[in-house]
């Protein structure tokens, strides 16, 4: 059984580094670049504003990006940004370079003069690199959108689809590798929660097994076959394997209480669900089951965990660093063995808000590890998990520590080579959690999102975007015109100072 | 040859309008532009409307992607019609249309040389436009849909879900209903002596620019019919939806708003 390894606190690595002393240019000069070279080897910690959106103060919160996997250096990341230029298209972050600058791009369909850009956003692109594929809540409506774009034109989006009444699009997109049935066909699973589903099993899998295609249908599958307290929660997150082995966790929600806009509304049990469809979706996500009564109850989707309690906020608290909380749910399958997958989640412990489990199995989700965790984090939230092609497991989460003036965000991404005996903690962020004062919520977004590409992870994460290295441990670069020495962000006269607000950052190791 | 629609009608399309010199074809500003013949350097001489993000470009060249098929000369000037396309090192905007200068919009001219003020005013124009009715008058009260309350009894005698009418979401608009007190009616027709208008209450993403409202707010309120909005209706209560809808920034204008509101709407100071 490997080791349990509880984080009882966050403490920042300080390294000493008279490399970054001297890499820092002097202040105020235009594209500054500060602190490069200070963290591990082949670190990159990026804030994505370009130059010329020096003056932005918009909280670009909920961040999730995908990385081309036949051209790495093709990397597309998404926020709530609205369009700086204001058209019908909202933006995405794009970059050329493996994550070393960034351009905005509008692309994605909204509505003009929109102030929000898009709603929920989540993008993907297919295994050969040549379509973009997403998921949205469209601005002025609110429809669950799928959308496509054409790689590397990309030209704005084409909508697939389009209904009402659903939530959090999760995208994970695909292709059949050559040499199997369906060869070279994109394979598109959008997890949501669907309140237009029958029974009140809102969890869904919206697919699309021929995706690339001029018109492609999309079979929505309810992958909750339990009863529910009247819906599940919003997260639904589906990953593949080039194998053809689906996952996806979500919460099944069995019970709640309290008053949702009243921001008391608490899910006092929810299991927290593993299911698999071992032929690219087409199966109905019913190969997990388990065992009838007892132990189990016959019906498919692993329970991992049940009965598990969290808050579920409408919005943040100073409690909770202004975040609203409401669970979060991260699964990673190993790109080298399709039976071993990495499962976080979160529920509430005595002493913390939300805490952060992972947990393992090694036999397609039919045991996990247990009773104790590979990992535990209190008072933490947007678990990422990656597996990389060395089977290193990768896992982003943000963590608030202290209280009142000296409460902190902090952003961690934590590495095992060893299946979860021992990790190694990088942190890549720690922010003041009190400022700047949030807009709307989420103030960080409920997501931030991990992936890996051969051996790198690539991430992405929003945060306080004041320029103070002491704010980055292990090193950052902005592009947008800052102050390293004053902790000013300037506008693009390069003069002119700029409040504090939330901006997306990228890095990769 | 110059676009033959009107300019105001391509300022409606427009988020960026501005008067510029080629300076230089087949070429871009800035790295990872596709480059052709429809791709222009061109200097921006005077920016009439724009978003924040663009209203400090005069004076320097950005890349304009050009609309059509019309040929362009270096050196020649005009009023483009553009939206933001690529934000990087530099900027690129996507053409809608061109007119030879001297054709300035004249609805443009409103707020003077502040062009972010002149799109503000021309956004608020467009919403005056499509709205029933605008009303001036005063929040007496705000309360809670009847269905919400109505589900909430219901759920005190165990017989519904808790706490609002539809699902459990993030992203509920937590609708209320703003009680108003009308002085005028300065657009379409309505009958009473008071107007009801649901408004989300949400601090979410997608609801939180939407107008706010508490009693002894007073101002103008710019109203749609509340089964005419696609999204209002759809999750709107049931039985207690209010009689309009507010839920753009715009929607409401406090009396003391030194946005030009009165005399877009034909008053006097």
């Amino acid at each position: 059984m490997p080791a349990r390894k509880t984080i009882k606190k966050s403490t920042p690595k300080k390294t000493k580094s008279t490399r970054a002393r001297a890499s820092r240019k002097k202040a105020g000069k235009k594209g500054t670049a500060t602190g490069i070279g200070q963290g591990p080897p082949g670190f990159m910690l990026v804030n994505m504003i370009p130059q010329s959106l020096s003056g932005e103060t918009a909280q670009d919160s909920e961040p999730h990006l995908t990385v081309n996997p036949a051209n790495p250096n093709m990397i597309i990341g998404t926020a709530f940004s609205p369009n700086p230029g204001g058209g019908a298209l909202a933006p995405v972050y794009k970059s050329l370079n493996g994550g070393a600058t960034w351009t905005v791009n509008a692309i994605v369909p909204s509505q003009a003069g929109s102030q929000l850009g898009t709603g929920d956003i989540t993008t993907s692109f297919n295994r050969t690199g040549t379509k973009l594929y997403g998921g949205i809540l469209r601005a002025g409506t609110g429809a669950l959108e799928f959308l496509r774009t054409t790689v590397p034109a990309f030209p704005p989006m084409t909508v697939l689809k389009s209904r009402l009444s659903a939530d959090q699009p999760f995208t994970h997109a695909t292709t059949v590798p050559a040499g199997g049935v369906g060869a070279g066909q994109d394979r598109v699973y959008i997890g949501d929660n669907d309140f237009a589903a029958p029974a009140g099993k809102t969890q869904t899998v919206d697919q699309s097994l021929n995706a690339a295609v001029a018109a492609p249908a999309f079979n929505s599958v309810r992958v909750d076959k339990r009863t529910t307290m009247g819906q599940d929660g919003p997260q639904c997150r589906p990953v593949a394997h080039s194998d053809g082995t689906i996952y996806a966790a979500f919460y099944g929600w069995r019970a709640a209480t309290g008053n949702f806009q009243a921001n008391t509304f608490v899910v006092t049990s929810a299991d927290v669900v593993v299911v698999r469809d071992d032929k690219w979706g087409g199966g109905g996500f019913v190969d997990l089951k388990e065992p009838v009564a007892p132990p189990g109850d016959g019906l498919a989707g692993k329970r991992v965990i049940k009965g598990v309690s969290f808050p579920f906020m409408i919005h943040g608290t100073a409690v909770t660093g202004q975040q609203r909380i409401g669970g979060t749910i991260s699964i990673a399958v190993d790109p080298n063995n399709s039976s071993i997958v990495y499962l976080a989640w979160g529920d509430r412990q005595s002493g913390s808000f939300l805490t952060i489990h992972v947990r393992r199995s090694t036999d397609r989700g039919v045991t996990w590890s247990g009773p104790g965790d590979l990992l535990t984090i209190p008072n933490a939230t947007n678990a990422a998990l990656a597996i990389n092609s060395a089977g290193m497991i990768g896992l982003l989460y943000q963590q608030v520590t202290g209280t009142g003036a000296g409460q902190r965000w902090v952003t961690h991404l934590q590495r095992s080579a060893n299946a979860g005996v021992t990790w190694t903690d990088l942190v890549l962020a720690n922010v003041p959690a009190t400022a700047p004062v949030k807009t709307f919520d989420p103030y960080l977004g409920d997501y931030d999102h991990l992936v890996a590409v051969g051996q790198t992870f690539f991430g992405i994460f929003s945060t306080n975007n004041s320029p103070n290295m002491a704010n980055f441990p292990n090193g950052v670069t902005y592009q947008r015109n800052a102050n390293f020495t004053t902790h000013t962000l300037l506008n693009v006269n390069n003069s002119s100072p700029v409040a504090i607000s939330i901006d997306p950052f990228f890095f990769k190791i | 040859m110059p676009s033959s629609s009107s300019p105001d009608a391509l300022a409606q399309e427009a988020r960026f309008v501005f008067k510029g010199t080629v300076q230089k074809l087949k070429a871009a500003t800035m790295g990872g532009i596709p480059v052709d013949n429809r791709t222009a350097v061109v200097r921006v001489d005077e920016v009439i409307h724009a978003p924040e993000a663009l209203s400090h470009y005069a004076g320097q060249n950005i890349t304009v992607l050009l609309a059509g098929k019309k040929k362009f000369k270096k050196g020649q000037q005009a009023v483009f019609y553009a939206n933001g396309l690529v934000f990087g090192e530099s900027v690129a905007v996507q053409a809608v249309d061109h007119h030879d200068v001297g054709k300035t919009p004249a609805a443009m001219a409103v707020a003077g040389g502040d062009p972010v003020k002149n799109l503000a005013v021309r956004d608020i124009q467009a919403r005056l436009t499509s709205a029933d009715v605008i009303l001036s008058g005063r929040v007496t009260s705000v309360r809670v849909p009847s269905d919400v309350v109505a589900a909430k009894s219901a759920k005190s005698a165990g017989l519904a879900d808790p706490t609002v009418t539809g699902p459990i979401s993030e992203h509920d608009p937590v609708w209320r209903i703003g009680e108003i007190q009308v002085d005028q009616v300065h657009q379409g027709t309505h009958t009473g002596k008071t107007a009801e208008v649901r408004f989300p209450d949400s601090q979410d993403v997608m609801w939180h620019d939407a107008p706010k409202f508490h009693p002894g707010q007073e101002g103008f309120f710019i109203l749609h019919k509340s089964e005419k909005v696609k999204v209002a209706a759809k999750s709107a209560p049931t039985k207690d939806a209010g009689e309009y809808v507010a839920f753009h920034p715009v929607d409401f204008q406090p009396f003391d708003e030194p946005g030009g509101i009165r005399n877009l709407i034909g008053l006097s100071d």
